[in-house]
């Protein structure tokens, strides 16, 4: 015989696999709340440089207001003056600085943030973003399931794990915003760097 | 050989999918046909096509071994100079070889003539390998074809073996460009093989690879990828970005980089300089445009180029036909004109496939122009006597 008696295929055909559909320890879409560093580590979703350093990130990108009343307008009662959060300067990363003691000094509180990892340009990006209570939403769901607002007022729903299940396509937008790749050889030196000619394969 | 009709499996769009194979239709234009096969002897198989085939590979690695020494002949295929040192350390640590496809004029008359090797990124290989063998056991079992036909394919099971003895801990990556289906479903394909043959294997795009801090190659999810199994041309990593990482990288390239010599048209002169005359080639050499050819009748093909661009037919040292392209700057071979054989108003070109260095299996596509090209269609084969 010049043929196979037996041929089968394990995977091709039985399930839609996309490209990055495989693999055993592979880096998966999501977006998580927590409400500390702490929680963000437990998850074992990320490590805990990734964990502090979105958390920093995320802080430092908390709204800032002139008044009292404009900051109470859209965070409720959990506004204070800057100087007594503990709000850390960040060098390096995307170069943001806070300027403590500045005109704008009135902040919510950050009551957790949000950390997640999405397909992008080139391939997996992460970012943070921090997670608010809001005027209206004060108590909070039972069964460990919690409600944030982001900072543009954006509803967010955490099941009791911390996954954020459906997230609004403006979640989704704003988090695409300086994302930045994940990393896990030793940071990107260059991408994109096998971009073929005009042809393809005969 | 004969090209015998028959009514297609009426369901077979359903089967092709449910097995994954997506691209039977390319551009609207119908390309797995089964309206039809190609019956061919035993005699005809294995004196027409498989025992030549493998001659030529031996002969093909033959080359490749005084290739690498030879800066004369690395000049002649316009192989760059840092590419020349990558290939020769490839030979020289003995970086395995997957597969390769040679095509062949061949009818069943006189000996099969070989047009060209696809020795780094064939395609047309699930269908050879697999959806052809699967398209036999179904006409077997519904009666479109006696219980005694048979098939030149044991192309999978070859793969698997070949994979099983590259004996590979640790990720293999398999990569294709984006924006072909047929290109991504090659690669889906061996990285099912490569599974089954106990390899730990993820598919990724070649765009979508990025270097860490040191300049090596990862995945887009920071995976360090030690082993790339790329269908990707090794000419187009000549020019790519990323090229004068190639040298210090610790990535292993399936094919390897000899195998950018054998993808080379410049092969086919230099074969036949070695052994002329010999029945499965036609004569051929590097050609100049100042010089005339040896022959009337003749084409000329870039040294680089895929599915059939960039071709110019002469007769009577005459212009008759030229294909699109953007190939041909590195330079050009002339070979003489053997036009694919009719075969009921049909040019069969029967593709014999190499998998780890052996002989294993036919895919035969066909086209109604004188070229192969990517809009050829595929008509299965099966051994009636």
């Amino acid at each position: 015989m010049k043929r196979s008696r037996s041929l089968s295929l394990l995977l091709m055909g039985s399930l839609a696999l996309g490209p990055a559909g495989c693999g055993g320890d592979k880096v998966e879409e999501g977006m998580h709340a927590f409400a500390t560093v702490d929680e963000c580590i437990v998850s074992g979703l990320f490590s805990e440089e990734e964990c502090a350093e979105y958390y920093t990130k995320a802080l430092a990108q908390t709204p800032r207001f002139s008044a009292r009343e404009e900051c109470e307008r859209a965070f409720g009662e959990s506004c204070s003056e800057e100087s007594s959060q503990n709000v850390v300067a960040v060098s390096g990363g995307n170069g943001t600085v806070v300027r403590q003691g500045s005109g704008a000094s009135w902040m919510p509180m950050m009551t957790g943030f949000m950390l997640g990892r999405f397909m992008g340009g080139g391939g997996m990006m992460q970012n943070s973003q921090g997670l608010y209570r809001s005027p209206e939403e004060r108590k909070q769901p039972q069964g460990g399931a919690r409600v944030f607002r982001t900072r543009s007022g954006d509803l967010v729903r955490a099941d009791s794990g911390g996954r954020v299940a459906n997230p609004s396509p403006g979640i989704v937008q704003s988090m695409r915003h300086d994302a930045k790749p994940v990393m896990g050889r030793s940071g990107i030196g260059a991408r994109g760097g096998f971009f073929g000619g005009s042809g393809s394969a005969s | 050989m004969r090209r015998v009709p028959l009514a297609p499996r009426p369901e077979w769009r359903e089967i092709a999918e449910n097995n994954g194979f997506f691209f039977h239709h390319i551009n609207g234009e119908i390309y797995w046909d089964e309206s039809a096969y190609y019956a061919l002897s035993l005699k005809e198989i294995e004196d027409g096509l498989e025992d030549p085939a493998q001659e030529l590979a031996d002969m093909c690695r033959e080359l490749v071994a005084d290739a690498v020494n030879s800066e004369e002949i690395l000049e002649l295929l316009a192989i760059p100079p840092l590419f020349r040192d990558i290939a020769r350390d490839s030979w020289r640590r003995n970086e395995p070889s997957l597969y390769g496809r040679f095509d062949f004029a061949y009818d069943g008359h006189g000996p099969a003539k070989l047009y060209e090797y696809n020795a780094d990124t064939p395609t047309a290989l699930y269908e050879a390998a697999y959806f052809q063998w699967l398209w036999l056991e179904d006409r077997i079992r519904d009666g479109g074809l006696p219980p005694h036909a048979d098939q030149f394919n044991s192309i999978q099971e070859r793969l698997i073996e070949t994979f099983a003895s590259l004996r590979v801990s640790g990720l293999t990556h398999f990569a294709a460009m984006k924006g072909s289906e047929e290109d991504r479903a090659t690669v889906e394909y061996l990285l099912d093989c490569a599974r089954q043959a106990g390899i730990d294997g993820r598919q990724t795009y070649m765009e979508d690879i990025v270097t860490d801090s040191l300049g090596l190659f990862m995945d887009p999810d920071g995976q360090a990828i030690h082993r790339l199994f790329k269908l990707y041309p090794w000419e187009f990593m000549w020019r790519d970005a990323f090229a004068p990482l190639l040298p210090g990288c610790d990535t292993t390239f399936i094919e390897p980089a000899w195998k950018m010599i054998l993808s080379n048209k410049g092969i086919l002169p230099l074969l036949w300089e070695r052994h002329p005359g010999h029945p499965n080639l036609l004569p051929a050499w590097f050609h100049d445009m100042a010089k005339s050819p040896p022959v009337n009748d003749y084409v000329v093909k870039p040294l680089l180029s895929r599915e059939g661009a960039n071709i110019h037919v002469f007769r009577g040292h005459r212009q008759v036909f030229v294909s699109d392209g953007e190939y041909g700057g590195e330079g050009y071979i002339g070979q003489a004109l053997c036009p694919p054989p009719f075969v009921d108003g049909q040019g069969p070109v029967c593709g014999v496939w190499i998998v780890g260095g052996k002989s294993c299996g036919l895919g035969i596509r066909e086209d109604t122009s004188p070229i192969t090209s990517n809009l050829s269609r595929f008509i299965p084969h099966c051994i009636l006597e």
